[in-house]
């Protein structure tokens, strides 16, 4: 799998994309004590808590701290493929069903908080990559996640770049799989990116870039080329761009 | 002569102008949803292509929110979800891409233990359509198959074929005596499968929790082994049997009566349920008679 390099909004050199087990910890401390023993023996005991909260926690969680949402999915996965040992698919069922809810709302949640509804995307994108119905993204998942991409590569929100920076992350990761899905959609979905890379006049530069390097990542089959990764992340290269990137930083 | 003329004259105008309309007037460099100003063209412009009309609405306007929240993808294959939820969506999904790939598996199974079986038996002549099925008299109705799928996996769902799958272990189940997993890959009639299901459960309660398992084991271990047969003698659920491979050989007494299966059952209720059992079977000639003929 390729690891979507991904740029932290901050504009600092972490690498949220990877981290060690640390990681877990660090997720789970943001929890108050008792959630965090909830969830510690939800990941090693299923069959022991009440996994229709634990779904609940999760997703609540999700809702608030997008570090969490980027990985929330493989906490998911952890548990779902314990369900032998526990009552069949409470876990999943509930989970899926809590998503459903924040889906249905989500234009809603769009305009009460922005960070809120980044966090829904991500999250969402996240259970999409990470649980699989026998090795197969979930179906009934592919049209909803298009959907919260589309909405994201309408023209106010091409205006926000942690929209922007929020679609161009998902499609980094799990633009392959999705276009396998369903590829008329994302055909679609690219004239948006298009129309808006070229037309939207409200864009800004940081944006443009985004956009230009994910429609450069799919035509190239979901990667980028050597010369494009060089380009876009590499500061010797391109000097220009890096000093206008620093600069945009302060 | 002269009305077909011009009939056919009219029919080519015709023909060139809903062309011209489809293509647009010019197939050169006009063929851009843009004009040079890069803004794009408007509907019923008459450099406007196909792609306007998907494109309608112009830039960032194509707003999905009039698809309902939880639909089922226009794509997927079978039988459409009645499933509000994407939960159950989800296991659904789940059934029947498993249904699936076990289909796939117990073709390949059949194809592979059809070519060894006719290695062995070259002079045996013996024409046992039941014991090496060809995929032709598989089930392949996909309706069929959720529906026993679903059988199956109210069966497995239990406490009792939790036990039952812990206290024998695969290579020690005999044909007979434990119960086993109702092939659902076989042509039967609704009534056979569902006898084939409801004795199986019933054979599966002899894990049942409760303390007098152990002279329910004791039962079972007093029954003659050979003149047991299961009604089912074929091959196994593959995601069941795993490497299985002795089924061919039960083939020696195919005339396998229901009730025999059960005689190792403990309880009188059971008995009860399996002499009603063999009623229904013998009143299902057509779809039995394979078998009692042989």
């Amino acid at each position: 799998m390729k690891e979507a390099p991904e740029r932290c909004q901050k504009g600092c050199d972490c690498p949220s994309g990877v981290m060690e087990n640390s990681k877990e910890d660090y997720k789970i401390q943001s929890f108050d004590m008792e959630t965090q023993k909830l969830l510690k023996t939800a990941l090693k005991e299923p069959s022991s808590v009440d996994l229709e909260k634990v779904s609940n926690v999760i997703v609540d969680q999700s809702l608030k701290d997008q570090m969490f949402s980027k990985e929330a999915g493989r906490i998911c996965y952890t548990i779902v493929q314990r369900r032998r040992q526990t009552n069949g698919n409470v876990f999943r069922r509930n989970l899926l069903n809590r998503l459903q809810q924040e889906f249905k709302a989500r234009e809603e949640t769009r305009n009460r908080s922005l960070l809120e509804w980044v966090c829904f995307v991500t999250f969402i994108c996240n259970i999409f990559d990470y649980l699989k119905v026998n090795n197969i993204p979930m179906m009934a998942l592919v049209h909803p996640v298009y959907d919260c991409l589309f909405r994201l590569a309408q023209s106010d929100s091409l205006k926000n770049e942690e929209e922007v920076d929020c679609l161009v992350l998902q499609l980094h990761r799990i633009g392959d799989q999705l276009e396998n899905m369903s590829a008329p959609r994302m055909d679609e979905l690219f004239f948006l990116l298009r129309d808006g890379f070229l037309l939207h006049e409200g864009l800004g530069s940081m944006a443009r870039l985004l956009l230009l390097e994910i429609l450069e990542f799919r035509a190239g089959g979901w990667q980028l080329s050597d010369t494009a990764q060089k380009y876009y992340y590499s500061e010797a290269l391109a000097p220009g761009l890096f000093g206008w990137l620093k600069s945009c930083i302060g | 002569m002269s009305f077909r003329d011009n009939s056919r004259h009219y029919d080519d105008r015709r023909t060139d102008e809903s062309r011209s309309n489809v293509r647009g007037p010019s197939r050169w460099s006009h063929c851009r949803k843009r004009g040079a100003d890069g803004s794009l063209r408007q509907q019923g412009d008459p450099d406007s292509t196909v792609f306007n009309d998907a494109e309608k609405g112009g830039k960032g306007r194509r707003d999905t929110s009039n698809r309902p929240a939880s639909f089922t993808t226009p794509e997927s294959r079978g039988p459409v979800s009645r499933c509000a939820d994407w939960g159950s969506e989800v296991e659904e999904e789940e059934m029947r891409s498993g249904v699936l790939r076990d289909m796939q598996r117990y073709r390949r199974r059949i194809l592979a233990s059809d070519f060894n079986e006719r290695e062995r038996k070259t002079s045996s002549g013996s024409s046992d359509s039941r014991d090496s099925p060809i995929p032709a008299e598989m089930e392949t109705d996909e309706v069929i198959l959720l529906r026993r799928q679903k059988q199956i996996n109210y069966g497995k769902n239990t406490l009792a074929y939790d036990r039952y799958i812990q206290e024998v272990p695969k290579h020690l189940r005999q044909p007979g005596v434990h119960p086993r997993t109702p092939n659902k890959f076989k042509k039967y009639s609704r009534r056979s499968w569902d006898q084939q299901i409801k004795l199986w459960r019933v054979k599966l309660h002899a894990w049942d929790p409760p303390a007098q398992e152990g002279s329910d084991l004791q039962a079972i271990e007093e029954i003659d082994l050979d003149d047991i047969m299961e009604i089912e003698s074929g091959m196994t659920n593959p995601a069941e049997s795993g490497a299985n491979t002795q089924y061919p050989k039960v083939s020696k007494t195919p005339a396998s009566v229901p009730e025999d299966s059960c005689s190792g059952t403990p309880s009188k209720l059971m008995k009860t349920d399996l002499s009603f059992d063999l009623e229904m079977c013998l009143n299902e000639v057509e779809d039995h008679s394979k078998w009692l003929s042989l």
